[in-house]
């Protein structure tokens, strides 16, 4: 072995490492001289995209990912960014922590900010190093914790923000009145402690009782929380699940005779394909969704032009309102940038600092209309609408109630 | 008093799910010591045929649903299984958690976001029992599991090939001197299994449970505590420990209002808590045997 | 003449081992090297697993003690915060108490390791990880709840290791002195008493050797092992989240183990952890490259994602069907042959240990 040519080749490596990290990192002068960051070249805006494709949310994943593919193309097609083409840098972490490390380490020096991460516990993981990363960053998980007021953003009210107006709205709609219950079924973690709290929340207002279980991913009999609920003749039950356990709930629920209404914490616990068993007419009549994101059948322009541009793209996802999500994510996340554009700042220090102070923005109604200037843990919206499930339109909800902010929500400091 | 009743009643259709998924994992881990990490994707693979013949006949599609997961249990039996005679059952048992990450995989693929409904004959239909209401499909479950074990203890007391059976597993070396053919033995167990694993599915998709998707394949690891609980070499133990299982689960999940000290959610970590507990008094579990070691 | 120019395999291997270590980082990006430090500080656990395994106990229940490590290291090292308490120690005192703490449980769970045998104890730690997830999110206060912990990067002296690199010459560093440990520990006396255990603990207990205190120390020492992982494991990522140490992270050390060999604890472990960790992201990277899978994954066909999945699956089979000693004994016949016919004499060959006698696949 000659011990000189492995140092000379490793020499070779390392010299022509760090010259491609230069070139990379300079992001090419451009003509019409705006600071550029990583992943900004004279034709090109690489974003990150940081998702589950393969593992237990692969469907929703791709529903995302197709929503902000379309809005790139889209985009594209019309100038682009800053007068360049976005690109999505596309990594599928398949819901695995270390994965997602992993995925963001490889692609963080080579895009300018992370437009979207699907995943509570990555998002968590992540956020310390995205943060000293300085990269704009939107998880699709709605955790007050996240907003840090610096890089972070939401596309949509906090799931305690949608519970409390839903609730609110359910509890008007039902006329619950002081000294009745109010129950909530929940898988427990993060998102299900936020439910509850927008659930107690209203019941501490209103003067209520809550009746509240605590339900596990592999459950399939619920005899125990029906029968807390039943108990407690609760009027309104808060629900965060999966979508056969949400079938299964309201079933049991119907054989139990409890007249409730049900209110789904929000989208994710809805699948369309729950409308082809034997849960649907139990479904339609009893359930309710508080929901920042538009349905696939809303009825508005911007709903319009994202099911033209679906349809012409042939896209094999279901119609659903994770690809409105995802193209009003990507939607935004262009908008920060164009401005940062305006700004004449496209490194990572001026996009936050363009983000830290812009105008509210809005999608023309796919998701709420967003203010970034409300503060770390304050969340970005006030608004929630309300949708009801029906087999009669494509994607199996609709609107019933336009975005509205409840009194306890404008008077409860969120 | 009557919710306690009912928790009990409901506990036990669950603890007769339960029983069958254990008793799939009991059959093979009696006949071979090993773990089949791949029932999981067997229960849900035969569920999924199920539903998808069950709008011409359920019938007919049960009896397809079966033949296909004792076809596919006896390829792997005779394919995997059979190629690594005289390795280490950790090596084995290992590679059935390669097979189950490819037929889980295949099933991503295929099955997607479907949602199909067994179009089983009980459907949505409620039952009343002593005073309480429960859906049918429920109580046949019960039925069924107890049914099976029952008939399952008869065929190895009292069969030729039960008692065949129980000779080679419980005196391996003996009953391969008297000329039992340990591999046909093997083969039996992993299609008793997979014919289990189907009925298993089906069941566990009636109602009030919307219909077969891709959450059927990671259930079945939940019931493992039952097998154990029971004794890992015991059929009826499977079914027993089923049952304290499943009844278990539906007090404190029911009870959890009292319980909150204990953390929510608390009724998912009870089973192998449970589990833990019996294990430390009685390592070989409720009935299995105690390994006698002879110098 | 001759025996002075030939370098034997016992100085050729580490020196181009330890160069490996040393020059990795100037040859790797960002993320492949982080991909590459996961794999030792998974390593650093399945050596852990392997050393248990070699005493008859087989653990599923490794990611619970992993667990035990991070969180205990997350609440040593980081200061307090908004909810959650910590006591700021320096990093390597905390590392060494994280470490201390996972083999404290150890030694508490490792009386059912005596008492239950093969895949019944499996089972039973099977359990210790749903306990794990559960306390975790429920402990608020110490484990930051269902939101996890930050960490602070670790500071060793002035210097601020926050950065792949130096990520990577720490547990590059911290992998080869417990890879050493273990070596030592298996070739010199207590590693006989292991083998003796292996082949029978009947006949192990009349050899005199203490079977319930040497299998309750390999309990201890495994658990050690997995908690140092689980502790770097925090240090690599930055913060410790409940969703890390599930059954699948404890399925993965046990088939690293497997895959790479259970005879060789060291060389097996490393060999499989590097596979493990390293084959589904080279899949990942490249599946799309094969014709007949599609892309991307909105693509029809199969997604690359899924491909990967499938020959990852695929892949642990095949090698078990190959080779039941690892692939580390596959290496190890490949090199034999090769320097056999290199040199005409056989030195430094290491018999692997056969595989449990009592417990065959009886088919």
């Amino acid at each position: 072995m000659r011990p000189s040519s492995l140092v000379t080749r490793a020499a070779i490596g390392a010299i022509g490492a760090v010259l491609t990290l230069t070139a990379c990192g300079s992001g090419g002068g451009s003509a019409d001289a705006v600071k550029a960051g990583p992943g900004v070249s004279a034709h090109t805006i690489r974003i990150g995209h940081l998702t589950d494709l393969s593992g237990p949310f692969g469907t929703v994943g791709k529903a995302f990912l197709d929503g902000a593919e379309l809005f790139v193309k889209d985009r594209n097609a019309h100038g682009g960014v800053c007068g360049r083409d976005l690109e999505l840098v596309v990594e599928d972490h398949g819901y695995d922590v270390q994965r997602a490390v992993t995925s963001y380490r490889k692609v963080k020096n080579d895009v300018i900010g992370i437009e979207s991460i699907l995943g509570g516990g990555m998002a968590n993981a992540l956020l310390p190093e995205l943060t000293k990363d300085k990269q704009l960053a939107s998880p699709l998980t709605w955790t007050s914790s996240l907003i840090n007021g610096g890089n972070v953003f939401l596309t949509g009210a906090t799931y305690e923000v949608q519970m409390v107006n839903a609730m609110s709205w359910a509890a008007d709609n039902r006329g619950v009145q002081k000294g009745d219950t109010i129950g909530f079924v929940g898988l427990s973690g993060e998102v299900g402690e936020a439910v509850l709290a927008g659930v107690e929340r209203v019941a501490e207002d209103r003067g209520l009782k809550v009746a509240k279980a605590f339900i596990a991913p592999t459950d399939t009999d619920f005899t125990g929380p029906i029968s807390t609920l039943t108990k407690a003749h609760a009027k309104v039950v808060a629900v965060i699940s999966t979508p056969p356990q949400l079938a299964t709930l309201m079933s049991s629920a119907d054989s139990a005779s409890l007249d409730a209404l049900w209110v789904g914490a929000s989208p994710s616990i809805f699948s369309p394909s729950l409308l082809d068993g034997p849960a649907k007419q139990v479904l339609e009549d009893n359930l309710v969704i508080g929901s920042g994101q538009a349905p696939w059948a809303a009825d508005s322009k911007a709903a319009q032009k994202v099911r033209d541009l679906y349809k012409k793209s042939g896209s094999k996802v279901a119609p659903q309102s994770s690809i409105m999500t995802g193209y009003a994510q990507a939607e935004i996340f262009a908008a920060v940038l164009e401005k940062a554009c305006q700004d004449g700042d496209l490194t990572r220090e001026g996009i936050l600092k363009t983000f830290q102070s812009m105008d509210p923005v809005d999608t023309g109604g796919l998701v709420s209309t967003l203010d970034f200037t409300r503060g770390k843990g304050k969340s970005q919206s006030l608004e929630t609408a309300i949708l009801k499930p029906t087999s009669s339109v494509d994607g199996g909800l609709q609107q019933v109630q336009a975005a509205f902010t409840s009194d306890e929500v404008k008077n409860g400091g969120y | 008093m009557k919710e306690l009743a009912f928790f009990l009643l409901s506990g036990a259709a669950l603890g007769g799910l339960y029983g069958l998924l254990a008793l799939g994992f009991v059959v093979i881990y009696k006949a071979t010591h090993v773990l089949n990490f791949a029932h999981g994707s067997f229960v849900l693979l035969g569920a999924y045929v199920v539903a998808r013949f069950s709008s011409w006949s359920f019938w007919g599609a049960l009896a397809i649903g079966v033949l296909v997961t004792v076809v596919l249990a006896l390829l792997a039996e005779r394919l995997l299984i059979r190629t690594m005679a005289g390795r280490a059952v950790l090596s084995v048992t290992i590679m059935t958690v390669g097979l189950d990450i490819v037929l889980l995989t295949a099933a991503r693929t295929e099955i997607n976001t479907q949602l199909l409904p067994t179009r089983d004959p009980w459907g949505d239909k409620q039952v009343v029992l002593l005073g309480l209401v429960m859906p049918q499909a429920r109580l046949v479950a019960l039925l069924v599991s107890i049914v099976v074990a029952v008939s399952f203890f008869i065929w190895l007391r009292y069969s030729r090939w039960g008692l065949a059976f129980r000779a080679a597993t419980e005196k391996r070396e003996a009953a391969a001197l008297m000329g039992i053919g340990l591999g046909t033995l093997s083969a039996l167990a992993w299609a008793i299994a997979g014919a289990l694993a189907t009925v298993s599915g089906v069941l566990l998709a009636t109602y009030p449970y919307p219909g077969v998707n891709l959450d059927l394949g990671t259930i079945a690891l939940a019931a493992l505590p039952a097998a154990v609980i029971g004794g890992l070499e015991s059929a009826p133990g499977a079914i027993i420990g089923g049952l304290i299982v499943g009844i278990g689960q539906i007090l404190v999940q029911g009870y959890q209002e009292y319980l909150t000290w204990l953390g929510a959610g608390f009724h998912e970590v009870f089973t192998f808590g449970l589990m833990l507990l019996v294990l430390l008094v009685r390592p070989q579990g409720l009935f299995g045997q105690k390994e006698i070691v002879r110098a | 003449m001759r025996d002075q120019l030939r370098l034997s395999s016992s100085t050729v291997v580490p020196a181009a081992v330890v160069l490996i270590l040393v020059l990795l980082p100037f040859v790797l990006d960002d993320g492949w090297l982080t991909v590459s430090t996961l794999a030792l500080v998974l390593g650093i656990a399945a050596i852990g697993l392997s050393l248990l395994y070699s005493t008859g106990q087989l653990s599923l229940g490794h990611a619970f003690f992993m667990a035990i490590g991070g969180y205990s290291y997350g609440f040593l090292a980081a200061p307090s915060g908004e909810d959650v308490l910590g006591l700021g120690l320096p990093a390597p005192v905390a590392l060494v108490i994280a470490v201390a703490t996972a083999g404290f449980c150890g030694l508490l769970f490792s009386p059912i390791g005596s008492r239950l045998g093969g895949l019944p104890l499996a089972v039973a730690t099977l359990g210790l990880v749903f306990l794990g997830h559960h306390i975790a999110l429920n402990a608020g206060p110490v484990t930051g709840g269902a939101r996890g912990r930050l960490l602070e990067p670790i500071g060793l002296g002035g210097l601020v290791l926050d950065d792949s690199r130096s990520l990577w010459w720490l547990v590059a560093a911290v992998t080869a002195v417990v890879a050493l440990l273990a070596h030592r520990l298996m070739s010199g006396r207590v590693g006989l008493s292991l083998r003796a255990l292996h082949g029978g603990e009947l006949f192990a207990g009349t050899m005199g050797i203490d079977v319930r205190r040497r299998k309750a120390g390999a309990f201890v020492v495994s658990s050690m092992y997995a908690g140092l992982s689980g502790a770097l494991f925090s240090v690599v990522s930055g913060a410790v989240v409940p969703e890390t140490f599930d059954l699948t992270l404890s399925l993965n050390i046990l088939i690293m183990i497997v895959l790479g060999g259970t005879g060789l604890v060291v060389v097996g472990s490393l060999v499989g952890a590097v596979l493990i960790t390293v084959l589904p992201e080279l899949l990942r990277e490249y599946a799309g490259l094969f014709p007949f899978i599609a892309p991307d994954a909105l693509s029809e066909g199969i997604s690359p994602s899924s491909a990967a999945q499938f020959v990852y699956g695929v892949a642990v089979i095949a090698i078990l069907i190959a080779e039941p000693g690892g692939l580390a004994v596959l290496a190890q016949r490949a090199g034999r042959s090769v320097r056999r016919r290199l040199r005409g004499d056989e030195h430094d060959t290491v018999v692997p240990i056969a595989d449990h006698p009592l417990e065959r696949n009886h088919t």
